[in-house]
């Protein structure tokens, strides 16, 4: 049971209390502990022994959390992935040495589709020979290369052994693939608290689960809370369950801030931060209008060197699977985030690297840029990050063209190259030509 | 005042032959989400395209994104700000 019986006892404590609301259906923690004993049996079945890497495709649903749990109680690496993963999956695969993978098929049933697998790698290894559980998450990486986050299960878990029955009904925004999403699952089955699924992210699907379901926990991101005031879309629904909204992942300006405490002034707004390879860490605002925060907690320690956060945290992962340790001997990782300090608290001002931020998502340039290189006719390309009202930033790129084109249709061939190789967030929202890059490029290497 | 009109409503028009919407006569009280149904990253290209062709960017100027609705507000921002800086709309 890899060290995480506790967990399950844990589960079974909250007995008939709701676990997770899915539209009409609710399911209780008892009817998820049930899914998850004949996810056992499946597993088993499909001969998953412990230490075996197990990926899944999906959005959470009750299968996939039950399938997650299981996946845990029975010593795997589970490997939560989305189909946005697309033709990236079999590389995916190969970096965690996946003896297989569940997708749903047409009815939304998960499927085993096995594969050939070989262990192999020593951090894979470590855990295999410990009998702990893992999670994989991937993140961008700098050259465009997905980094593959090995995180120790129990690590997770620790940090809500002695957390108290705390029943918030919560929105789960981030998706399983999502360091944000994966903590906000394991914080919320803890508490004994439910979580409310929504496939659409968009701000009226959201409004109106909140308003069904009465969520009282929301957590999302600066761009959600953007759109949901731009759109006017809350003075449709009864939101007046509402009593916390976090927010992370990117960012958060003072105007958004202050526009979220005008419209919603009895909840409360609290900052999250986290990265992948740290776990998301617990923090304190100053107050409701505040961007300023404290962070860390028990298992957390900070230090600010010249004006760039460092952190140690006990829930750190354990490495990536295809890069080297960014951990310095003593354990810190620089998270490469500028702060400004007062006292004890912090305030994140952004990422010093070449590294777009939109709306949570992280963009490197070099990727979209040996994309677009790929696209006839696109002689030279370069991507930077625009700053932008809505996302934070968005993606720009200024190519050079073998020959003239008219701008309007350059647009919207880019695109149309892009969609289906880039995630939305990381396709150029602006394109222009310029006449000579390499001189431009020459300039910036200059200013450095 | 015509430029802006232009350049707001063939930026609309670029988002949503790109993304595949119903595209139906614009129209001053047009919500630009909940109306013509652009999601955020869908308005974060607007206001990149509209930085980009009419050379100003009224949001870091203090204006509020927040303030702005409508496919008129949006016109009316990008107009105001235009001629902050003494250019013909």
């Amino acid at each position: 049971m890899s060290g995480l019986a506790w967990a399950r006892d844990r589960l079974r404590a909250f007995g008939e209390a709701p676990f997770v609301l899915d539209g009409e259906d609710v399911l209780t923690y008892a009817a998820i502990d049930r899914e998850l004993t004949s996810w056992l049996t499946r597993l088993d079945q499909a001969g998953v022994e412990p230490g075996d890497s197990v990926a899944f495709i999906g959005d959470y649903s009750a299968g996939s959390i039950a399938l997650f749990l299981a996946l845990l109680l029975n010593g795997n690496v589970a490997v939560p992935l989305t189909p946005e993963v697309g033709p990236r999956r079999d590389k995916f695969l190969d970096i965690v040495e996946a003896r297989g993978f569940f997708e749903p098929d047409g009815q939304g049933e998960l499927q085993w589709r096995p594969r050939a697998a070989q262990r192999r790698h020593p951090l894979l290894n470590r855990l295999r020979q410990t009998g702990e559980a893992g999670v994989v998450i991937f993140s961008s990486g700098t050259t465009g290369e997905s980094k593959a986050s090995l995180l120790q299960a129990s690590r997770l878990f620790d940090k809500h052994r002695d957390a108290k029955p705390k029943p918030l009904r919560t929105l789960i925004f981030l998706k399983p693939d999502h360091i944000g999403g994966v903590n906000t699952l394991f914080s919320i089955m803890f508490t004994g608290g439910a979580l409310v699924l929504c496939g659409d992210r968009s701000p009226r699907a959201i409004c109106a689960a909140i308003a069904r379901h009465q969520v009282q926990l929301l957590p999302t991101t600066p761009t959600f809370l953007n759109m949901l005031i731009l759109s006017e879309i809350y003075r449709d629904h009864d939101l007046s369950s509402l009593e916390v909204v976090t927010y992370g992942a990117e960012p958060m300006p003072q105007s958004t801030l202050t526009a979220v405490n005008r419209v919603f002034p009895e909840v409360r707004l609290k900052q999250t931060y986290g990265l992948t390879e740290l776990g998301i860490f617990s923090t304190k605002s100053r107050d409701s209008a505040s961007t300023w925060m404290k962070v860390g907690g028990p298992g957390v320690e900070t230090k600010i060197v010249d004006g760039t956060l460092w952190v140690r945290a006990k829930a750190a992962m354990l490495g990536y699977l295809n890069a080297p340790s960014p951990f310095d001997e003593d354990g810190w990782y620089n998270t490469n985030d500028k702060v400004e300090v007062d006292g004890e608290h912090l305030r994140i001002l952004g990422r010093e690297q070449d590294i777009i931020n939109v709306g949570g998502e992280k963009v490197f340039p070099a990727e979209i840029e040996s994309l677009l290189l790929e696209m006839p006719g696109v002689r030279e390309a370069v991507v930077r990050g625009k700053k932008n009202p809505i996302t934070g930033q968005v993606v720009t790129a200024v190519l050079t063209l073998d020959r003239p084109e008219d701008l309007n249709s350059l647009r919207k061939r880019v695109f149309a190259f892009c969609q289906g190789r880039l995630e939305r967030f990381k396709i150029p929202a602006v394109v222009s030509v310029a006449d000579n890059l390499v001189s431009d490029r020459f300039k910036k290497i200059r200013a450095l | 005042m015509e430029n802006v009109n232009e350049a707001v409503a063939s930026a609309i028009r670029l988002i949503q032959d790109q993304q595949g919407y119903r595209q139906v006569p614009l129209k001053e009280e047009h919500r630009v989400v909940k109306d013509l149904g652009l999601s955020s990253l869908d308005v974060a290209q607007l206001i990149a395209t509209l930085e980009m062709e009419l050379g100003v960017d009224p949001f870091s100027e203090g204006v509020s994104i927040m303030d702005v609705h409508t496919v008129g507000e949006l016109r009316q921002v990008y107009t105001a700000s235009l001629a902050r800086k003494g250019q013909t709309p």
